[in-house]
């Protein structure tokens, strides 16, 4: 298998501020490979970097061995990107839109026409091609906004957190959409998100992206095993005090504690042995629970294991 | 060609927004609309009541002899002199005609120098100055042709009721001079008469031909350009206004576009920050074109608004006054971050621009610095050139305006291309 995309080593620093330290991962040609982290975490950043916005100030990044510092031009050829924003014009149609950057890809005449109605087939739009983008709803247009970055063929979609701000079932259909172009056509993917379940469900393999450095990458059950056999018991209380945290933490059997916003997230090599102990503990403490589940390993966890926080909690006491 | 493409989006862009085409199409012709017809009852005549007037009279220093005067025998300037002696026909001017009771109802003159009388049009303390001709009365005695050569910048009625005024004078003048050379012309003719100058017959005939043209009265603009009216005026005063709003909309179409990432995806598509530049600026052209295209023609069609007879010359403003606008546009977009930037230099700066360009009062009204700093602005500047062509200047004319405009356009474009961001 080739190697579609190599990042080596790449730093990028805004002020003081490092965005990305020394980041460096490859993706192989028919891939879907997602990176995941936090909001901040340095996603977007690398993206930029990748997709020939940005420069870093160390590392390269090589699309089908072509860098984006020395042949950014033959890297924009071979990409199509998707950013977060809905990078479309409001008071143009979905027809219109896809032709204008058709245009940009340097697309004319019957060849042009033929691209857009295949794109507008592939994101469900054709039914809606001439109606403005402002009256879409927001799943659709998050799916016209893949199509553009679908225009071009790129051997390497790029898409910076897709499906933020849209319904359950919009975000279904993006992410069915996105594995059937993989399957289909063989396209690598790049898919960032602070979304485990979508990474979870689309990804061959992930990176874990956290303050700008990547702490983990590799398949699922790779990352996964970096837990152990851990399940993690997911509790929500009315009110939680640090004191009954501190005593959850002397428990045996219990790994790790975690908690923010009355959430609390108990890593235990048997949920079963010790989830009476840990309620008893809470009552004893006048946590009042609400609910509580046990989960399997997942990267959830192995972000929690790695970082000590959740993906969308925020830091965790 | 991907900028013409650029351009061409963010013009049908343009033409989908509503707020956009309000301010930038529709509040032009709106505003000249209502000027029009709020001024309009003054260039229809004296319907709403005769005006008062105010005039300076100016007497042309004496000149050399009038000409063919050294032709005459000393007899006949004699002659001359004791008929033009006779005839006073500046007291008669004066006194009998413009302070009759009539007239000094509706007008009132004072004799002035001629610095005097130019310094009070200026500040329109008076309405007009009428010069009164050197040897007024040897010249209508000789049957020279006879000019009163008045000067005036009201656009008003005032201007229509002088002219009128001035004209019934001249006819009662003319009359009896063509009368007695009807006579005298049959007499010679019959042999009852001789002529008058046997020792000059050329002299005689030149006489006659000269006496079939009337006395006229020359109503000229200051320094002897077609006068302007106000809907010439604010025609041209509101298309170079709101093509201003055209680098705003210019301007704030970047903003837009660097924050929504669409630049990322043009960069993205192989797009160089040249051609998104050329396409912006582009953009900003068409829009003011279209504009100014919408003003020529709303303007002539429904008010006969007379843009002058130089093509060459009108399309050379335009031309120059579009491209400057959209070189204003590419620099806004580098100097302004945010949109509400772009709110303030609509609201606050291009509002300034228009006040001191003259696009709400005539620059001539304001105090004196004011029009010095007219000369800066791009539509004070483009607004000079459309009232020179209206009075009848040429592409000439004009030339020093169009070079400062196409040169501000080069030098916005250049400075905000080098500092243009294309990221956000």
């Amino acid at each position: 298998m080739q190697t579609m995309l190599t990042v080596n080593k790449l730093t990028k620093k805004y002020g003081p501020q490092t965005a990305v330290d020394n980041v460096s991962f490859s993706v192989q040609q028919g891939e879907i490979w997602g990176l995941l982290g936090p909001n901040g975490a340095g996603k977007s950043t690398t993206i930029a970097i990748i997709s020939t916005l940005l420069r870093p100030i160390s590392g390269d990044v090589l699309v089908q061995g072509h860098s984006v510092l020395s042949a950014p031009d033959r890297v924009r050829k071979l990409i199509g990107l998707v950013p977060q924003h809905i990078a479309l014009y409001p008071t143009l149609s979905a027809y219109e839109n896809l032709a204008f950057f058709g245009r940009m890809y340097g697309l004319r005449g019957q060849k042009l026409k033929a691209r857009v109605a295949e794109v507008l087939d592939i994101t469900g739009l054709t039914a809606r091609a001439k109606d403005r983008v402002e009256t879409f709803s927001g799943g659709m247009q998050r799916r016209l906004n893949i199509g553009v970055g679908l225009m071009n063929r790129p051997a390497l979609l790029i898409l910076d957190e897709p499906t933020v701000g849209i319904d359950p079932q919009s975000r279904r259909h993006i992410l069915e959409t996105i594995k059937h172009l993989n399957a289909s056509s063989g396209m690598t993917v790049l898919y960032t998100s602070h979304y485990m379940e979508e990474v979870e469900f689309l990804c061959d393999r992930v990176g874990i992206i956290d303050h700008g450095r990547l702490i983990a990458q590799g398949t699922k059950e790779e990352l996964k095993h970096l837990v152990g056999e851990r399940e993690t018991i997911e509790i929500r209380t009315s009110g939680v005090s640090p004191a009954a945290i501190a005593h959850l933490r002397q428990m045996t059997g219990v790994d790790e504690v975690l908690c923010a916003e009355n959430t609390i997230k108990v890593l235990t090599g048997n949920a079963g042995a010790v989830l009476s102990r840990v309620v008893a503990s809470l009552n004893s403490f006048d946590c009042k629970i609400k609910s509580f589940r046990i989960q399997e390993p997942n990267l959830e966890s192995v972000f929690l294991h790695l970082t000590g926080k959740g993906l969308r909690d925020g830091r965790m006491t | 060609m991907s900028f013409w493409y650029i351009a061409l989006k963010d013009v049908q862009v343009m033409l989908r927004d509503k707020k956009a085409l309000l301010i930038l199409i529709a509040m032009p012709v709106i505003l000249t609309t209502i000027l029009g017809l709020a001024l309009g009852p003054l260039f229809n005549g004296p319907s709403q009541g005769v005006p008062h007037l105010s005039i300076a009279i100016v007497k042309q220093p004496p000149a050399a002899a009038p000409p063919l005067w050294d032709l005459l025998t000393e007899e006949q300037q004699e002659q001359i002199n004791r008929a033009a002696g006779n005839l006073d026909l500046e007291e008669i001017f004066l006194q009998d005609f413009l302070a009759s009771n009539e007239l000094q109802k509706i007008l009132d003159y004072r004799i002035m120098a001629e610095p005097d009388a130019r310094a009070m049009l200026a500040q329109q303390k008076i309405d007009a100055i009428v010069y009164l001709p050197d040897n007024f009365s040897m010249q209508y005695v000789m049957g020279k042709n006879i000019n009163l050569h008045v000067v005036t910048n009201t656009d008003s009625a005032a201007r229509i009721v002088l002219q009128g005024i001035l004209q019934s004078f001249t006819d009662t003048l003319s009359l009896p001079r063509i009368a007695m050379q009807v006579i005298q012309e049959e007499k010679i003719a019959e042999g009852i008469a001789t002529n008058p100058f046997p020792d000059s017959p050329t002299l005689f005939t030149s006489l006659v031909e000269n006496s079939h043209t009337s006395v006229t009265i020359n109503t000229v603009a200051e320094e002897g350009k077609k006068i302007i009216s106000a809907r010439q005026y604010y025609a041209a005063a509101m298309a170079v206004m709101f093509i201003l709003f055209a680098a705003g909309f210019g301007a704030a179409g970047i903003l837009q576009e660097r924050d929504s990432r669409t630049f990322d995806r043009l960069v993205v598509a192989g797009q160089k920050k040249s051609a998104i530049v050329a396409g912006k600026f582009t953009a900003t052209m068409l829009i003011a074109l279209l504009q100014m295209s919408v003003m020529f023609t709303f303007t002539h069609l429904v008010f006969g608004v007379d843009w002058g007879t130089d093509l060459a010359g009108l399309a050379s403003v335009t031309f120059s006054a579009v491209f400057a606008v959209a070189g204003l546009g590419i620099l806004i977009a580098c100097l302004v971050k945010t949109e509400r930037g772009i709110i303030v230099f609509q609201s606050v700066v291009i509002q300034v621009m228009a006040f001191l360009g003259g696009s709400f009062l005539p620059v001539y009204v304001m105090p004196e610095f004011t029009s010095t700093l007219a000369a800066f602005t791009i539509n004070g500047q483009a607004l000079k050139a459309y009232l020179s062509l209206m009075e009848g200047a040429t592409l000439g004319d004009i030339t020093a305006t169009i070079v400062y405009l196409i040169g501000f356009g080069i030098a916005s474009l250049g400075i905000g291309a080098k500092f243009f961001r294309v990221t956000s």
